[in-house]
């Protein structure tokens, strides 16, 4: 038989009161958070909410007091998107809940001593740019999360420099456009050096420099083997001296177009445009032209 | 072999800057010859920003929070530009045994977008670029790229 009061028994306990509450670890803590409503609820309306949330956190769905939802579901009409609470997609993705607008503002109320102003003479002429700071260095910084901060793609630098504001000569740009090949295009007038030759970054800007300083002295120079230089040496082919310039003067020396021969030339070819053509009057303009044309002499 | 020895023992006495012993002679820094000229800050005609991420709209609040940021700081915004994500695909198979014809299609999506401020100083880029920074949700990588404006090197200028 197992020891236990009978029914009748505990009731009677119970409705007097003298009844032995066991307590079960369950309802016990169920009771508990009974007690404890979460924080949400007992917030004001108007609190600051970034001493709620002043920096990034996971998402926690007791402190968070909107009405959040999220889930997929089929059809969100009949039944809404999953609640907050006990909600793992809300903790998995990252929230910004630690950057609202008025966060942001205190924020960079904050850090707004540390900004400096750019040179309004800069903003007001983008030329000035062109004379006084004609070189642009170009480099990337990267950012990830993981075990190492470094990235081998940062050392690399990309130098673009305004040729013009090296005021060269046109003999001393034609041998820097030599002495920097492709780097050097024509059309922009920029030359661009690309170097990740060194570890660092500085390292390699200061090779870049190295390299700008360089052919700008070496282009400067004159060397005495350059006035050795023939029209077959040159980079661009030039219309004086050329077999077309020599043949369009001999052409045009060559034809004596003046008053008498004209008006010579203008019966015969009336003659021939107005009669019956025939192979002697074909033969005779043909002589005619080559006249006028200097190819052929005159007949007196 | 009496060279070799004089160049270590005046690499030896002027290793207080070097803590690797080498045959090259003890360069000091300050005597060499200056090449670039020092401004008084950095000047940057434009630094561009480009984020990557597996969520886009991670992306998109993190663009706004940007916007917001330049508004308050007084940056002037350039491009911002939301390109096509990149696919990497991973096939797997169905089946555990044959059947090569069916398989399972995985695939993940890498979101980016460009975001560029203009004219910014050295000081106004670096303090924006910390709080940036400070602030970049998990799982974003950034690539931050600085277009910097120099002037001609005094080896050019005093030529």
């Amino acid at each position: 038989m197992p020891k236990r009061k009978l029914r009748g028994q505990t009731q009677l306990e119970q409705a007097t009161g003298r009844a032995e509450m066991k307590t079960r670890s369950r309802t016990d803590l169920m009771d508990r958070l009974a007690q404890r409503p979460p924080r949400s609820e007992e917030m004001d309306a108007d609190q600051k909410w970034s001493d709620v949330w002043p920096a990034a956190r996971t998402f926690a769905a007791s402190v968070v007091p909107l009405p959040v939802r999220m889930g997929s579901r089929p059809n969100t009409e009949k039944r809404a998107p999953f609640k907050k609470e006990g909600n793992l997609e809300l903790v998995k993705i990252p929230n910004f809940l630690h950057l609202t607008p008025a966060a942001i503002q205190q924020h960079c109320e904050a850090i707004k001593k540390f900004c400096t102003p750019f040179p309004p003479e800069l903003l007001n002429t983008p030329e000035l740019a062109k004379t006084e700071l004609p070189i642009s260095v170009d480099y990337n910084t990267y950012v990830h999360q993981g075990t190492n901060i470094r990235d081998i793609r940062s050392r690399v630098v990309t130098m673009k420099v305004q040729v013009a504001a090296l005021k060269f000569s046109e003999h001393a740009l034609e041998k820097f456009a030599r002495l920097a090949a492709n780097r050097y295009d024509e059309t922009t007038g920029i030359l661009t050096i690309i170097t990740d030759r060194c570890h660092t970054r500085k390292q390699n800007i200061d090779y870049a420099y190295y390299l700008l300083t360089v052919l700008y002295h070496e282009a400067l120079k004159v060397e005495s083997w350059e006035k050795l230089s023939a029209r077959a040496d040159a980079l661009k082919v030039d219309f004086d001296g050329s077999t077309t310039k020599s043949r369009l003067v001999e052409i045009i020396e060559k034809t004596h177009v003046d008053e008498k021969s004209m008006e010579s030339f203008g019966k015969m070819w009336n003659e021939y445009r107005n009669t019956e053509e025939t192979p002697e009057k074909t033969r005779e303009y043909a002589r005619r032209a080559k006249e006028i044309l200097g190819l052929r002499k005159a007949e007196v | 072999m009496l060279n070799l020895a004089n160049t270590l023992r005046s690499s030896l006495m002027s290793s207080a800057s070097r803590s690797v012993r080498t045959l090259a002679p003890a360069v000091n820094p300050a005597d060499q010859q200056q090449v670039q000229a020092t401004l008084p800050d950095k000047l940057f005609s434009s630094v561009e920003l480009e984020y990557r991420a597996h969520d886009k709209a991670v992306l998109k609040s993190y663009t706004t929070f940007l916007q917001s940021v330049c508004t308050h700081l007084d940056i002037t915004q350039g491009r911002h530009e939301v390109l096509p994500y990149i696919r990497w695909v991973q096939p797997a198979l169905r089946s555990k045994f044959v059947h090569k014809k069916y398989k399972l299609h995985y695939e993940t999506r890498t979101h980016i977008t460009k975001f560029e401020i203009l004219n910014v100083t050295g000081s106004t880029a670096s303090t924006f670029l910390e709080y940036i920074q400070r602030n970049i949700p998990e799982g974003v990588g950034m690539r931050v790229g600085y277009t910097e404006l120099q002037p001609l090197p005094l080896t050019i200028q005093n030529a």
